[in-house]
């Protein structure tokens, strides 16, 4: 069902992760150079891995109850999937090649292509969670159904922490992806996200 | 079994090989307690023996050992490095266990980690990991290599480099290609065909990545274009993990279906990769085990190639051009730039000269007092990730060479070896090593032969020299030389004549020249040169080393009659006809700008290469105070100047940084001489950190970038740093401010922890915050003495804490 393997990073979106404006920003030839070539670099290093989890839930009064026994136990949460009966869940990562080129180019005081390559990144990993979002979207079409938008831990009041028991709900080890001691995800250009599906019908 | 009887089986009959194994000890569930599957060769090695024994009752040929990740890196990561050698011997002896007929193949993949200038792992680093595990095999036992799982090319190269130097038995080397044919990290598979090749590897193939149905058309196109043994082990489609699962979506009939059209391209030798079985394998050993294989009756091909593209070099249109700008010689700007690391001039000579039709580009960085060695690799590793040509290598010291050659990511021309015997035995060994092409100069200890004769003794002399080196005679590209016509105008024919016999006698040689230096000494001097590439490619030539810029469209009549030398008035006709001709020149603008307008300039632009030299011309021409005092005017001028545009957006980030880089560049310089002249300069130090429990480091360095860039000392106390350390620090170094980053709403209550620290301790120091969630509400509710959007209004906020 999803085939995130190969990622294509548009140099228009990496132009605008970094704050190219197309009617105010003049960059010269040169800059264009040096931002495709990074580019390019990481074009090469990227490895796209991506996970996926779904089950029936139900929404308790305090708590999501997935089928499998897993809970989520956030207000808002619930607020978000309000009328869903089902969860997808979501782990993209790029791996961690970039991460290092990234740290490599900053010890070598050259923050230009640190900058570039990790916005390179960001775009590289955003592009995976749609592209992952938009087949899943597809899929539960045809079978009338329709997606929330994607809510990831850290937001409202699903806390940072309870990433820990999402990643291991989804099954995120798997692509090699894992909470340093501060929940915050390794490699750090990966992306986590629940997606809940409600009937068509539902507006 | 050795390398031979090998090859023979192979050519007589299909081999199988197995099918998954890391998927197999998943499916079993025969990966609880180990620290990596190897691992199982020694703890478990009955789990390991009931895999493999599956797969010799399945009817597979060849089984390979459970020793894929046996790298020393990986290894010592995991901390089981002491293991390694019980873990082959045991991976190898397992298979010997179940049958003493199948071939044992020794497996090795990827180190996990790239090469420079795509990771940070030098060559040398890899080919040693590779070596290391290479021997191990050999010493105990195994009968072949396999080589697979491969996704990057100079990594490959390491591999097979050496997999030859340590093991004796025929190497196999897989690569993993995407449905496009082309590898994650850009290779496709003519790039691939070209280097495994040239390195001499006995087998090459496909596995992984995706499906037997489109691994089976990559397979065609290998078959397409090698008469290489080819193999292939497809996965049984890409795998999707759902729900804590890893499903294959291809079925075994789908799989066996693909692998008789493989079959019918001409493959040879057929296995599984990720999510096939045991039952995968037995279904294709009932169909394909002991068939013949096709023959495949492919044309000559003849491949250079690049990371991202091979050229077969007998379906160019001659002549070759082979782009001459790379080179320092008489150029004494771009000399001064390479002598300074400087290779934006050369990455932008090569982007130039594909664009005027250079289908390859000669290198050379033989700069007096410059390390060429280190140079030259330098730009080789710059140059073959922003063009998309093969490169030719150009170079007088073996070392050089060598250096350059093996950081090479695709398959390149070496240029050059002569006639003189020393050379040979130190060149002829790299180029043989690494699998190039040779241009071979006649020339030898008495320089330049006058007579045709004498330039094809040494032709012979460099061909029995080549194989004694076991040098293919093909990979000889011989360079008869041209002198200029105006000096000695006979031996332009000498010279094509030599040209015209070499074709004759070792046909299977090509030829080269430099053309340029036929009309040294001469007016219209292009006139002369495209004249003479034309009667050139008549006697032969193949490739031409020439500006590509030039207009090469030129056959002049009085040329013509000059070169081929009819009469002794034909250089004088030539010079009276063209020595009023001016070659056009374009205008260039001659206002001369100051110094400090060149500085402010340079930084606005973020021309950190201009820095150098006008920095230095400042520091030369005036006296110490009144220098630093223009610098720094300058600077912070074009700083300014850079902050109001990144404010209107007419900047965006990536120029601030340009800029930034040039202006630290300037106050390096300032900051190096004056510590010769026992002068301080510093605008003050800043502390940057990010703040516990946070380790997103990118927004921190950006600011202490730009913080440097207007002269600040910057203290980088790094990531997730301890609150107290942070005050400690501050009491320590007296700074003019502490500039504190986080990314999360988690971490923000550290910078409060932070000020309450500071308070307690009463000490004047001002805090300035900032990063993704932080906002100047928040920084005003903690106490914070600013808040900073982004680096330059940090850098603004600061200033103002200086004035």
């Amino acid at each position: 069902m999803l085939n995130t393997s190969k990622v294509e990073i548009s140099f228009n979106d990496l132009l605008i992760r970094l704050g190219y404006l197309r009617a105010k920003t003049k960059i010269s030839n040169s800059i264009v150079n040096s931002i495709e070539e990074i580019l390019d670099l990481a074009q090469k290093i990227i490895r796209p891995k991506f996970v996926i989890a779904f089950e029936n839930v139900k929404l308790k009064r305090n708590f999501v109850l997935f089928e499998r026994g897993y809970r989520i136990s956030s207000g808002d949460v619930i607020a978000f999937l309000k009328d869903c009966f089902k969860v997808y869940g979501v782990c993209v990562t790029i791996d961690g090649a970039l991460g290092r080129k990234t740290e490599d180019f900053f010890k070598k005081n050259e923050p230009f292509n640190a900058l570039v390559l990790d916005a390179a990144g960001s775009v590289a990993a955003e592009k995976m969670i749609g592209l992952a979002n938009a087949q899943i979207k597809n899929h539960e079409e045809k079978n009338g159904n329709v997606l929330t938008k994607r809510y990831s831990p850290g937001y409202g009041n699903w806390l940072l922490k309870d990433n820990k028991d999402f990643l291991d709900w989804v099954g995120a080890d798997r692509i090699g992806v894992k909470l340093n001691d501060f929940y915050q995800m390794e490699p750090e250009k990966s992306v986590s996200a629940l997606i809940g599906v409600k009937s068509g019908h539902i507006k | 079994m050795n390398r031979e009887t090998f090859l023979n089986i192979l050519k007589n009959r299909v081999l199988i090989m197995d099918g998954a194994v890391g998927t197999e000890l998943q499916r079993k569930k025969f990966l609880d307690d180990v620290v990596i599957p190897e691992e199982l060769n020694i703890k478990y090695p009955d789990r390991i023996s009931d895999i493999y024994s599956c797969y010799v009752n399945a009817g597979s040929d060849i089984i390979l050992t459970n020793t894929f990740g046996l790298n020393p890196m990986r290894l010592k990561q995991h901390g089981i490095f002491n293991k390694v050698d019980d873990m082959v011997k045991s991976g190898i002896d397992l298979v010997r266990k179940i049958s003493s007929d199948v071939i044992v193949a020794g497996d090795i993949s990827s180190l996990g980690e790239y090469i420079e200038p795509l990771g940070t792992l030098s060559f040398d680093e890899a080919f040693e990991a590779f070596a290391f595990q290479s021997s191990l095999l050999q010493k105990h036992g195994a009968d072949i290599l396999v080589i697979e799982t491969m996704t990057e090319i100079k990594e490959v190269k390491a591999a097979i480099l050496a997999a030859r130097e340590n093991f004796f038995g025929a190497i196999v080397v897989q690569m993993a290609f995407s449905k496009n044919g082309v590898s994650v990290t850009g290779t496709d598979l003519k790039s691939f065909i070209a280097m495994v090749e040239s390195l001499g590897v006995d087998v090459l193939g496909l596995n992984c990545s995706i499906g037997a149905q489109d691994l089976a058309e990559l397979a065609k196109i290998l078959c397409e274009n090698t008469n290489l043994p080819i193999s292939f082990k497809p996965n049984a489609g890409i795998p999707m993990l759902v729900n804590h699962k890893t499903i294959f979506p291809e079925t075994k009939e789908e799989f066996i279906e693909a692998s008789l059209k493989a079959y019918s391209y001409g493959v040879n030798m057929f296995g599984g990769c990720c999510g096939t079985t045991p039952e995968f394998i037995k279904l294709l050993s009932n169909e394909l085990r002991f068939k013949h294989p096709k023959i495949r009756g492919i044309k000559s091909k003849y491949f250079l190639s690049t990371r991202t593209k091979a050229i077969d070099i007998n379906e160019i249109k001659r002549p070759i051009i082979i782009g001459e700008r790379i080179n320092p010689t008489n150029r004494r700007s771009f000399q001064e730039e390479l002598v300074k690391g400087n290779l934006s001039l050369v990455k932008d000579e090569a982007r130039f000269q594909i664009r005027s039709g250079a289908s390859l580009l000669d290198v050379n960085m033989g700069v007096p007092g410059v390390n060429e060695a280190q140079l030259l690799k330098n730009a080789i590793n710059q140059i073959q990730e922003i063009v998309p040509v093969p490169l030719c290598i150009d170079s007088s010291s073996p070392c050089a060479l060598e250096e350059a050659v093996k950081n090479c990511s695709g398959r390149p021309i070496l240029n050059s070896v002569n006639g003189e015997q020393i050379k040979l035995d130190l060149i002829l060994p790299i180029a043989k090593r690494y699998g190039t092409m040779l241009i071979a100069l006649t020339v030898d200890e008495n320089g330049v032969p006058k007579t045709t004769n004498e330039r094809l003794k040494i032709a012979e002399k460099i061909l029995k020299s080549a194989d004694s080196y076991k040098f293919e005679r093909r990979d000889i590209i011989f360079d008869y030389l041209v002198l200029s016509v105006s000096s000695s105008p006979e031996q332009i024919q000498e010279t094509l004549k030599a040209m015209r016999l070499s074709k004759k006698m070792y046909p299977e040689c090509k030829l080269i020249l430099g053309i340029s230096n036929v009309s040294f000494g001469l007016p219209s001097r292009q006139v002369i040169n495209s004249t003479f590439l034309k009667m050139a490619v008549d006697a032969g030539l193949d490739f031409a080393i020439v500006n590509p810029h030039e207009n090469w469209n030129i056959d002049d009549l009085l040329a013509r009659e000059m070169l081929e030398n009819k009469n002794e008035s034909s250089t004088n006709n030539f010079i009276k006809a063209y020595s009023s001709f001016k070659k056009h020149i374009p205008k260039v603008e001659t206002e001369k700008l100051s110094l400090d307008k060149q500085l402010y300039f340079a930084v606005l632009n973020g021309n950190k290469e201009l820095i150098y030299v006008v920095v230095n011309q400042f520091i030369k021409e005036t006296d110490e105070a009144k220098a630093f005092k223009a610098i720094n005017n300058s600077v912070l001028m074009a700083l300014s100047i850079v902050g109001e545009k990144f404010a209107l957006k007419e900047y965006f980030l990536p120029q601030v940084i340009m800029s930034a880089q040039a202006a630290q560049a300037a106050f390096a310089i300032v900051k190096t001489f004056f510590k010769k002249s026992e002068t301080t300069y510093s605008a003050g130090k800043i502390i940057m950190a990010t703040v516990k429990g946070d380790m997103h480091d990118i927004g921190k360095n950006i600011v202490g970038a730009v913080l440097e860039s207007y002269g600040f000392d910057v203290i980088d106390m790094g990531i997730n740093v301890d609150s107290q350390s942070i005050i400690d620090k501050a009491c320590e170094v007296n700074p003019i401010a502490v500039g504190l980053s986080a990314l999360m709403t988690t971490t923000m209550p550290e910078m409060e922890t932070i000020i309450k620290l500071r308070d307690a301790v009463n000490i004047p120091l001002k805090i300035i915050i900032g990063g993704a969630a932080v906002t100047k509400k928040y920084a005003m509710e903690i106490g914070a003495d600013a808040y900073a959007k982004d680096a330059m209004e940090a850098a603004r906020c600061i200033k103002s804490f200086y004035k």
